[in-house]
């Protein structure tokens, strides 16, 4: 009797597996929902959207910006083309720090740029570029009309600006998977909840294109999951795991996880958020509260407490941050902004200088979404 | 021994017709806000099977949180102008503060658009008519053609 031999029987390896089921899953999709026949709808229908900042920051010391300065920070248009029903065609392109090619100034990019086809509110998947859904602030980022604060909570969403590294890559180049569910259609009143799954080429070196190739040896997949109750409280927890390529041939890999609970209830909001990630042999987490209020309808106070431990082995290298202001929504999409900010970092932390640990910081800003 | 406030107070009968003042003015003001939820009614076109409507699913369907029906179908929900904020403040009982700063957040996120807004009655029930999914809130005495309207249920 021939003995087995286990050349002949060849497993594939994880790697492979991985790749195996990726195609299973998007397969699948589009076998078990097939298109359904849509109703045409006219170019009329393309929309355009935008918004534009300018923020004005003075600070007390060299730490931040002692001369204080004005920032043209955002103008970014925001377009939608619906195909059909089911269709559509979404993309953002910003321009930063009022850009200029020829002196090499500010930055023009692409924010989001898919297709998304609707099988139903419960099944939607995108191809293309997107932000990475992660927590509460990643997807709206830079959008500072939909957000109380001059800036989004640096901590999370930019940890580079605090010493740290980023928690996920800004954006997902791939595929996603995404759909709500609705409690009234299930039996369950009060509760909704979401998700959303992608996949992508992950984090690449600096030099290779995330958007045009892949330069690590795996796919990077995320997900987030929230929970809504009475339309007032919301959790959720997010994930990303992926491969980042450090040379040509070494990749390190990155894991986070996220966690946000929010309260809102129309006349006050609580928000808090906690992420922690792993990369290489370096671990960073933090987090964020914050606490707003509305007053005479359009007026709005808020306190936030931002925390970054960038790197769990070094001593007296956090980076905290007090921040206390308020928005006064001065008409239909003019938003004025103006907060004191108190940065306390550890001695250790990558980004003190001469010495000087803390700064106040004094921010004002104008935004109008349009 | 006997609190004096250091500044006048009203006379009882100036009280009196202030309290009158502002029972008549509120009570004015409240029955002016159901005779504006009254004279609204949500149409839709004749091609979509649905005759009753929650005002949960109402308020789900303008949130672009449910976009198609049980069978399938696309929902499209549509505004108009003019009768807007007494729509969502007056039917779906949502402030309209609340309303626009979700939609601001919704259009910056990538999530989603409002429904499209028109200007007039005439071109909101002419594009109605081109949309089996659409639906739209109309002021009552609407001249309708081949429209259903349906009817809300708490």
């Amino acid at each position: 009797m021939p003995i087995l031999n286990q050349s002949f029987i060849k497993f594939p390896s994880c790697f492979a597996l991985k790749q195996i089921l990726y195609i299973c899953f998007f397969s699948s999709v589009l076998i078990f929902f097939p298109l359904k026949k849509s109703e045409a709808i006219s170019i009329e229908d393309l929309q355009v959207y935008g918004y534009l900042d300018e923020v004005y920051s003075k600070s007390n010391n060299a730490q931040g910006n002692k001369n204080g300065s004005f920032d043209l920070a955002h103008f970014n248009l925001l377009f939608d083309f619906p195909l059909n029903e089911r269709w559509i065609v979404k993309s953002h392109i910003e321009f930063q720090h009022g850009v200029d090619t020829e002196r090499d100034f500010g930055t023009v990019k692409i924010e989001w740029n898919y297709f998304q086809h609707s099988f139903r509110d419960e099944l939607k998947t995108r191809g293309g570029q997107t932000v990475t859904p992660f927590g509460i602030f990643n997807e709206v980022r830079d959008t500072a009309p939909a957000f109380l604060t001059v800036e989004v909570p640096q901590n999370l969403v930019l940890p580079a600006t605090r010493g740290g590294f980023s928690f996920y890559p800004e954006h997902n180049k791939g595929f996603t998977i995404l759909g709500n569910f609705l409690g009234s259609s299930y039996g369950h009143p009060d509760l909704d909840w979401d998700y959303t799954f992608y996949i992508g080429n992950g984090e690449n070196r600096d030099s290779v294109n995330a958007a045009q190739l892949d330069d690590n040896t795996n796919k990077a997949i995320g997900g987030r999951f929230q929970f809504m109750y009475k339309e007032t409280i919301q959790y959720g927890i997010s994930f990303y795991s992926g491969d980042r390529a450090l040379t040509a041939d070494l990749d390190s890999v990155h894991h986070s996880l996220g966690s946000h609970f929010v309260i809102d209830n129309g006349l006050f909001n609580v928000s808090i958020e906690g992420a922690y990630s792993k990369f290489d042999q370096t671990e960073e987490w933090g987090g964020f509260a914050q606490g707003s209020f509305t007053i005479f309808d359009n007026w709005f106070p808020y306190y936030r407490f931002e925390f970054l431990n960038p790197d769990v082995s070094v001593v007296d290298d956090n980076w905290e941050t007090h921040i206390i202001g308020i928005n006064w929504n001065r008409f239909s999409g003019v938003f004025m902004k103006f907060e004191w900010n108190f940065h306390d970092r550890g001695i250790n932390n990558s980004l003190v200088t001469l010495g000087q640990t803390t700064f106040n910081e004094v921010q004002t800003s104008i935004s109008i979404a349009f | 021994m006997k609190f004096k406030l250091p500044f006048p107070l009203l006379s009882k009968v100036k009280r009196l017709r202030a309290i009158i003042s502002i029972s008549i003015v509120g009570s004015f003001s409240l029955f002016a806000q159901i005779g504006i939820c009254n004279e609204l009614q949500i149409v839709v076109n004749p091609k979509n099977p649905i005759s009753i409507i929650s005002k949960k699913e109402l308020t789900q369907i303008y949130l672009k949180k449910k976009k198609f029906s049980n069978d399938g179908m696309a929902l499209i929900p549509m505004d108009l102008r003019s009768n807007k904020m007494d729509f969502y403040e007056g039917i779906l009982n949502k402030p309209f503060t609340l309303v626009k700063r979700y939609w601001t957040r919704a259009i910056f996120s990538g999530k989603g658009t409002p429904p499209k807004e028109f200007r007039d009655v005439d071109s909101l029930l002419k594009y109605l008519n081109d949309m089996p999914g659409g639906l739209a809130y109309v002021p009552e005495g609407s001249k309708l053609k081949n429209l259903k309207v349906l009817k809300i249920v708490p």
